[in-house]
């Protein structure tokens, strides 16, 4: 019963960044002080951690892995608030409205910080008002296809999609899903033709390639690497830029002849924009000290994330970078909503 | 290999002291969750699962499945006592649950939710223990067309649900299906309905369109009937059931055993469809199918079962082929992951603890659910006893706090109030929201495998026809619409009607 009063509360949580006195009272947390504080006093209060998807997804574990290590290290509670929706930006949305003191954080992954706004109208600016913080994790997607084709190398799909235009299906995670940048992508180098077929997750996507129903898909390692073990879907190409140590036999997509494709998904940190620097660079060097250590590291390479900590300057120009690079990938498909 | 010698490895595990202590720690929970609407159990396993890390895995994974079945036995409690379900898989059991409530006999329908639930439980445990392997091939079956076919036979069924004019039941189905609409579309990423409001780009919660149709409006219409205020507390017979009672419930608790076991096996079903067509079937065979929606005690036995059972089912895809069959599923998976078990397959070989230990840990779970629910009646019915000027405005008050928790924004509570009074409109049409509920649920799904089924046989409409199952599917939904149409049986739905009026 505590522990569904704590949920009902933070839920509550809201209210009180809203400044109503009365919700604030009730949670025994001061209302949302309007005057900037001293950098060396973040976190001056509990700080929140938006995530833009349901608990349990990437980055809501991520975020509560993380959470809990800056709880520890700085002594102020870190609350992870899910809002999902609007592909994962309604959490960015809030981040970028929020007062610029760093007591509000995000953890996003490139479907909602470098293609969203490449497909949406969105509330905001995502390089203008969110400021990046540091990258936590790079995670490689896999191409695989059904067991049953006798297909075993990128060439031999590539092959038979030629062979038979319009044939090959390829499963996606929705619309504006980075599944489907990587398979249109990998259509344009290869210079195939293949049908789109949405799905609400990895799950039945991979389901429907195991039963022969649909042919293809780019999956996130983590999420593909236990059907690949049973042997129930064939693994054809890495999109990282070396091969990953799960998956030693498997060759890198540039190794097979088409680095375009190469794309990993990418899980930051970022934070309001107008959030005074020295707060910033106190917010990434927490991070980078949490990836350094032992259990959070750990972890996260079990998740089959690769880490690569940055600085605020390196990550900043990484996160332009990816902006770009997917914008163009987009457009270079012709890839809209609402078509 | 030996079942026996398999089970006694899962038994070490589940009813060592701290096996149990984690099981009893799941099922409480998980009861409090089912009761509290709007907190779902995937949001508090999501929440809990870090929590989980330091533990052993199979202890971690005993409570975090006690939590999930729990969830659905405490989802029903609400349903019965306050008609706001819990979850959606207990909406049906609001329409005759509450109505024995309200005659007096909510003690005997919680007690038949907990009976049947937790025989339902002890048959799916021995499914899992004995077929599990077999069993989840059946998901490979299912393809978008045969899910698409499938859920018209659910929707044609949903006719069942209402207990007046068809034509109104065939309408409430469209209006749902229409209100599933709204939203972006997950093809091409268009906005439908939406009006351009940022809060309906996700569509309409199921939260707050089952608890404004059910719960607000029934405050409504219990505020209006002011002579009959003590309705509820004139008279509570029994708590627990007569033997006549028993005698009815028994065949629609197997019935609903082995629609809820089915069901739950495939990914694309689950419990919310198990109870609506296990209610469907239970009026279908009924001799009186006018007691339904007035407090007929299969129309509670039936679906309670079905949506137990196939959350228990749910599971097997899960153990044996390493995919989650719904979300609280995938969170399972992620927490083997972190204690670096790879689902699949080999999991019931490598980790025979764990395997085994799950399974015999949710039908001790279920037994004790059993144990601590059926002294919790006394109690439960004494809610009712609670004066009307302070039931109505807790149960108002809990609405909000469970429309507003979806997605922690106001927005939710607007719609609360919108469909509470679109639900005290529909009374006064007498226009029933249950096959409305159904609609909403089953349209969106419905129109994604479709839209999978034509992109993967690409664009003909024979794919429906030319698949086996699917073929079978689409004729027997054909079938009982004509059983539905034909003119003699009209009448008798006519009959059955005036005669459940008196």
């Amino acid at each position: 019963m505590t522990f569904a009063t704590a949920v009902r509360f933070a839920a509550l949580r809201p209210f009180a960044l809203a400044g109503t006195v009365f919700a604030g009272a009730l949670l025994g947390t001061p209302a949302a002080s309007p005057a900037q504080p001293v950098p060396q006093d973040w976190p001056a209060k509990p700080v929140r951690i938006m995530v833009g998807a349901n608990p349990g997804g990437g980055s809501d574990t991520i975020a509560r892995l993380l959470g809990d290590h800056f709880s520890a290290a700085t002594g102020q509670p870190f609350v992870i608030e899910n809002r999902p929706g609007a592909s994962n930006t309604i959490a960015s949305d809030v981040t970028a409205k929020a007062d610029k003191d760093g007591h509000t954080l995000l953890v996003a992954a490139s479907t909602s910080v470098s293609i969203a706004p490449h497909l949406i109208k969105l509330g905001y600016d995502t390089l203008r008002d969110i400021q990046p913080v540091g990258l936590i994790a790079l995670v490689p997607n896999v191409l695989v296809v059904n067991k049953d084709l006798g297909i075993d190398t990128v060439a031999q799909l590539v092959e038979h999609m030629k062979k038979n235009p319009g044939k090959v299906k390829y499963g996606s995670s929705g619309f504006g899903s980075t599944h489907v940048i990587l398979a249109e992508q990998f259509n344009l180098a290869a210079g195939v033709k293949s049908v789109h077929v949405p799905y609400k997750g990895a799950a039945q996507t991979q389901i429907d390639i195991i039963a022969g129903q649909i042919q293809m898909t780019f999956d996130t390692v983590p999420a593909a690497l236990g059907q690949i073990k049973a042997g129930n879907l064939k693994p054809l190409a890495v999109t990282s830029p070396t091969r990953i140590p799960e998956l030693p036999d498997v060759p890198t997509i540039a190794e097979s002849g088409y680095p375009a494709v190469e794309t990993q998904v990418m899980y930051a940190l970022y934070t309001t924009a107008g959030t005074p620097r020295p707060v910033v660079e106190k917010i990434n060097a927490l991070l980078n000290a949490a990836l350094g250590e032992k259990t959070v590291n750990r972890r996260l390479v079990e998740f089959g994330a690769l880490l690569q900590p940055m600085t605020v300057d390196a990550f900043d120009g990484f996160n332009r970078s990816e902006y770009e690079r997917f914008g163009l990938l987009i457009r270079r498909a012709g890839i809209k909503a609402g078509s | 290999m030996d079942l026996f010698d398999n089970l006694l490895i899962g038994a070490q595990t589940a009813i060592s002291v701290r096996g149990m202590f984690y099981a009893l720690i799941g099922v409480v929970l998980g009861t409090a969750i089912g009761v509290l609407p709007g907190l779902g159990p995937v949001a508090a396993i999501a929440m809990l699962l870090p929590l989980t890390y330091g533990l052993q895995p199979e202890l971690a994974l005993i409570m975090l499945a006690g939590i999930f079945y729990g969830s659905q036995y405490g989802g029903s409690t609400t349903s019965i006592l306050v008609n706001i379900p819990g979850e959606s898989s207990s909406v049906v059991t609001c329409l005759d649950g509450h109505q024995m409530a309200r005659q007096g006999r909510a003690g005997t329908a919680l007690a038949t939710a907990a009976i049947g639930s937790f025989f339902a439980g002890t048959v799916s445990t021995v499914l899992i223990a004995g077929f599990a392997p077999v069993l989840a091939t059946i998901a490979f079956r299912f393809g978008p067309a045969e899910y698409f076919s499938l859920m018209i036979l659910g929707l044609v069924g949903a006719v069942a649900l209402a207990h007046g004019s068809m034509v109104k039941a065939l309408g409430m189905i469209l209006i749902g299906l229409l209100l599933g609409l709204v939203g972006t579309d997950v093809t091409s990423g268009g906005q439908r309905f939406t009006f351009s409001l940022p809060d309906l780009f996700d569509g309409i919660d199921f939260v707050a369109i089952s608890m404004g149709l059910f719960g607000i409006a029934e405050v409504i219409a219990s505020a209006g009937r002011a002579g009959n205020r003590d309705i509820l507390t004139r008279r509570i017979t029994g708590l627990l059931p007569s033997r006549s009672d028993l005698r009815r419930m028994a065949p629609a608790v197997l019935r609903g055993t082995a629609v809820g076991s089915f069901l739950g096996l495939l990914p694309g079903g689950g419990a919310t469809l198990s109870s609506f067509t296990s209610y469907a079937l239970e009026k279908k065979l009924s001799r009186t199918p006018g007691a339904f929606g007035r407090g007929a005690i299969e129309g509670v036995a039936g679906p309670e079962s079905a949506n137990n059972a196939a959350s228990q089912t749910s599971f097997i895809p899960m153990l044996t082929l390493g995919i989650p069959s719904n979300a609280v599923m995938a969170l399972m998976i992620g927490a083997m992951m972190m204690h670096n078990i790879t689902p699949g397959p080999q999991v019931a070989v490598t980790n025979p603890a764990l395997f085994w230990g799950l399974i015999v840990s949710m039908w001790f779970g279920n037994l004790i659910l059993l144990v601590l629910n059926l002294p919790m009646i006394g109690l439960w019915v004494k809610v009712l006893g609670v004066p009307y000027r302070l039931l109505f405005p807790a149960i108002v008050v809990l609405s909000c706090i469970g429309a507003y928790s979806v997605n922690g924004n106001g927005f939710g509570i607007l719609l609360l109030a919108g469909f509470g009074l679109a639900g005290h409109l529909f009374a006064a049409l007498e226009c029933e929201p249950a096959p409305l509920l159904l609609g909403f649920v089953l349209g969106p799904s419905m129109e994604e495998y479709f839209r999978r089924a034509m992109l993967i046989g690409d664009g003909d409409i024979a794919i429906f026809a030319t698949r086996p199952l699917s073929a079978v599917l689409l004729g027997t939904a054909a079938l009982v619409l004509l059983l539905f149409a034909l003119p003699a049986i009209g009448r008798k739905r006519a009959e059955a009607f005036v005669e459940g009026e008196e």
